[in-house]
């Protein structure tokens, strides 16, 4: 059988392979949401990002006096080496005695 | 919802067959559907780079760790929807995929971002819940292969370290005299078969007669529960058994998502497969001063943390409640 030389398929763009039928509007879903979920994360970030203040940052001369920015907190937070960022604890693997 | 899954490609008609079997009134979902007709596929295609010539091994088994929690999610959520007894061939590690999905959900449950309508995020939840349930069940098939033997008792362990029920195993296809098969290939694959049966002991083990394929009942393994008792001292055991342990690699170690606490959960890894018990409200005041494993049991030895108990309050007599 003659095989066609196809190149690999996150070069080619083309998606014609994976083309699903049009779906019925109407037709229900049971399956997760994941593009929904991501979307909703990505537009909190959006919020979050707006709303840090982020954007004003390049007006900025004295990072330590705008603590609302959060590109100046950062940038203070980096400056310091005693503050410790919390995070949770990695696994702690323990020694294991085999009997 | 029975999970069929078996360790060779050649064997999942098996699977299908003794699950068929053993649930004959079952609805048969198609994963294959669930997973070329899921997110996950849009996702792994919005990762495509123009012009790259190399992918990720990390991002490749993180499209389909993601792929394979995607298809077990929805195959659950498909089959509550349908409110009957469902089957679903998984071609991939059960195991692992449970595992991947209980990480998932531990993030969800760590970082406290559930909200009640976040779609993906509930039905994660819901699966995870269910598994702990006992209501996703495994039935795993395996040819009388020496090796295929031996990944079936990793897989096993992994598996209900995870906390599956495993409902049993099947072997698939067994050799037959009126086959032509000699006698001594027939004997040999009945001894992998008794070998089997030890090493997952109490699972039920079945093999394939007359060229039909086994049904197993529902008296199928329960979830595997840890225990805690009280030794001297205040100090307690938390102990589990996980059939096939002996023959899987096992890393213990502990792990707290609560600062406030020294241990939150026991982590286990089990022929590469992570799973995390949670422990109850006296354990998670005590730290772990040694670990035992032998045979397919665990035990790890755990000591009060003094700043973590009142002084008038003794450490021993706590709650004794395991995986709460």
């Amino acid at each position: 059988m003659d095989e066609v030389e196809r190149p690999p398929w996150w070069l080619s763009g083309d998606d014609s392979a994976n083309e699903k039928p049009a779906s019925d509007p109407g037709e229900g879903t049971s399956e997760p949401n994941w593009m929904s979920l991501l979307g909703s994360l990505g537009s909190l970030a959006g919020e979050w990002w707006a709303a840090s203040g982020a954007g004003d940052h390049g007006n900025h001369a004295a990072p330590a006096e705008h603590p609302e920015c959060i590109v100046c907190r950062a940038l203070v937070t980096v400056s310091a080496p005693d503050e410790q960022p919390k995070v949770l604890p990695a696994v702690r693997w323990l020694p294991i005695r085999r009997l | 919802m029975l999970l069929v899954s078996s360790i060779t490609p050649s064997g999942r008609t098996w699977a299908l067959e003794a699950a068929i079997a053993s649930i004959p009134s079952a609805t048969v979902l198609d994963s294959a559907d669930a997973i070329s007709s899921s997110t996950a596929l849009q996702i792994a295609e919005a990762f495509q780079v123009a012009g790259a010539t190399t992918a990720s091994p990390d991002l490749v088994a993180s499209i389909g760790s993601f792929a394979a929690v995607s298809s077990l999610t929805s195959m659950f959520t498909r089959a509550q929807a349908d409110g009957k007894a469902c089957v679903a061939l998984f071609p991939e590690s059960v195991a692992a995929a449970v595992s991947d999905l209980q990480s998932l959900a531990t993030l969800f449950d760590v970082s406290g971002i559930v909200a009640p309508d976040s779609g993906g995020m509930t039905e994660v939840l819901n699966t995870a819940m269910a598994i702990q349930r006992g209501e996703i069940e495994l039935l795993l098939v395996c040819p009388p292969e020496e090796s295929a033997v031996e990944a079936a008792m990793r897989e096993i362990a992994a598996a209900t370290a995870c906390g599956v029920r495993v409902r049993g195993l099947a072997v698939c296809p067994m050799p037959r005299k009126s086959d032509g098969w000699p006698k001594f290939i027939r004997q040999a694959a009945r001894d992998l078969v008794d070998r089997l049966e030890q090493g997952v002991h109490p699972i039920p083990v079945q093999r394939a007669r007359g060229g039909m394929a086994p049904s197993f009942g529902d008296e199928g393994f329960e979830v595997c529960t840890p225990m805690v008792s009280e030794v001297a001292d205040g100090q307690r055991v938390w102990s589990i058994t996980i059939p096939g342990l002996s023959h899987s690699d096992v890393a213990v170690g502990t792990w707290t998502a609560d600062p406030a606490y020294p241990t939150t959960h026991v982590v286990l890894n089990v022929a590469g497969c992570i799973a995390r018990r949670r422990v109850d409200a006296t354990l998670r005041r005590c730290v772990p001063i040694d670990v035992v494993v032998s045979g397919d049991s665990i035990a790890i030895t755990f000591e009060p943390q003094p700043d973590q108990w009142p002084i008038d309050l003794p450490s021993s007599g706590g709650t004794g409640a395991g995986d709460g």
